[in-house]
């Protein structure tokens, strides 16, 4: 019996593994192991009811993936949340690492985003990187300089520009703001 | 609706509507009304007793969330445990306080002292010679310890610093107040 790869899109957290492992379990299923937008099911492929684990899944707001190219989005997407945001400290360039992870060279895997997508991996890297100083900066722990660090910026002024350029705000208007205008990270 | 009537609780480690429908779900089962809940942020109505809002916290710990205090309450808690920690044994004197402080926080240590000296209305030095002099009392009681002993564990650098400073505090040397435990 050969075990079933499972790609999903969306998930983003710690969270996001423990509702879809709990899913697939209610399901009678048995999955070996629940990555970041992968799960491996005991179960073989012909065993499985595709449109259930689909309907389950779509109820979180999970989808289950079986195009190539759309797995390869997800893929990158799921190396570019972790390193920013379940990791203490965040590599400033991420190039190299997403070709070194998918094996892939970087030009190709960089092209296939973009015309999957609509947006370059740099921008998405950015906007994710930016919604987690918007997080940090909430959290009012650490200082400014504390968080470009920790997020891979080379310098306060860096993060600083880019958080405007985005947000609209520089980083101690934001947090003086009252409204929350986080964003789940699988909408970034 | 009737703000008057509603909690607030700041909560880390929420980035997606998967953790929004969890947190949701600890407060719900504890039998508490949520208004409103975004990310970082959860409305409920309160309820008359603590133990569910207890239970609710704990929930959160487990899941992997961390309620928020205020930054202030957050960060005296955080030094007063790094005194603790620095009069617990010699083998946390090879930093002293100050650098103790220094790493543990991103402000220098004057804002450290201020704020702390603002909040709680006596200067964090003093502060650590009060909890340094009540552990010496502690120990003091134990005969078997000598005052060298003392002195070494507690991270002064020698028994005549140590009984100044206790005698300064306490009115006695540390002999006589020994004499007076266990007379």
């Amino acid at each position: 019996m050969k075990p079933t790869v499972l790609h999903i899109k969306n998930m983003v957290c710690p969270h996001c593994q423990k509702v879809v492992r709990k899913e697939l379990e209610s399901q009678g299923l048995h999955p070996l192991s629940v990555q970041l937008g992968t799960v491996t099911l005991q179960e073989s492929t012909e065993e499985l009811d595709q449109q259930a684990i689909r309907n389950a899944l779509a109820a979180h707001g999970f989808e289950l993936l079986d195009e190539k190219k759309a797995v390869m989005v997800e893929k990158i997407k799921n190396i570019i949340v972790e390193l920013i945001h379940h990791r203490s400290a965040t590599p400033g360039n991420f190039s190299e690492l997403i070709a070194g992870r998918l094996g892939l060279d970087y030009a190709y895997v960089s092209h296939l985003f973009s015309s999957a997508e609509g947006v370059t991996i740099e921008k998405y890297t950015i906007l994710q990187r930016i919604e987690r100083v918007k997080e940090l900066l909430i959290y009012d722990e650490l200082s400014l300089n504390q968080i470009a660090d920790q997020l891979g910026y080379s310098n306060v002024a860096h993060l600083s520009n880019q958080f405007k350029k985005i947000t609209g705000l520089t980083p101690s208007n934001y947090k003086k703001l009252k409204e929350n205008n986080r964003r789940s990270l699988d909408e970034i | 609706m009737d703000n008057a009537n509603t909690n607030l609780m700041r909560i880390k480690g929420m980035v997606c509507r998967r953790c929004i429908s969890t947190v949701k779900d600890i407060f719900m089962q504890e039998g508490f009304e949520v208004t409103d809940i975004a990310l970082g942020e959860v409305t409920y109505q309160p309820q008359t007793s603590d133990a569910s809002l207890q239970k609710v916290e704990a929930q959160l710990m487990e899941e992997g969330f961390e309620p928020l205090g205020d930054k202030q309450s957050r960060i005296i808690a955080r030094i007063k445990e790094l005194v603790e920690q620095h009069l617990s044994g010699p083998e946390h004197h090879e930093h002293n306080f100050s650098q103790m402080v220094t790493d543990a926080f991103p402000m220098d240590y004057s804002s450290v002292s201020s704020l702390f000296a603002e909040t709680e209305g006596i200067t964090l030095e003093k502060y650590v010679i009060g909890r340094r002099t009540e552990k010496a009392k502690e120990l003091l009681k134990n005969p078997k310890l000598s005052l060298a002993d003392i002195a070494f564990q507690l991270g002064y650098s020698s028994v005549h610093h140590f009984s100044n400073q206790f005698k300064h505090i306490t009115g006695m040397t540390p002999s006589r107040f020994r004499l007076h435990q266990n007379p």
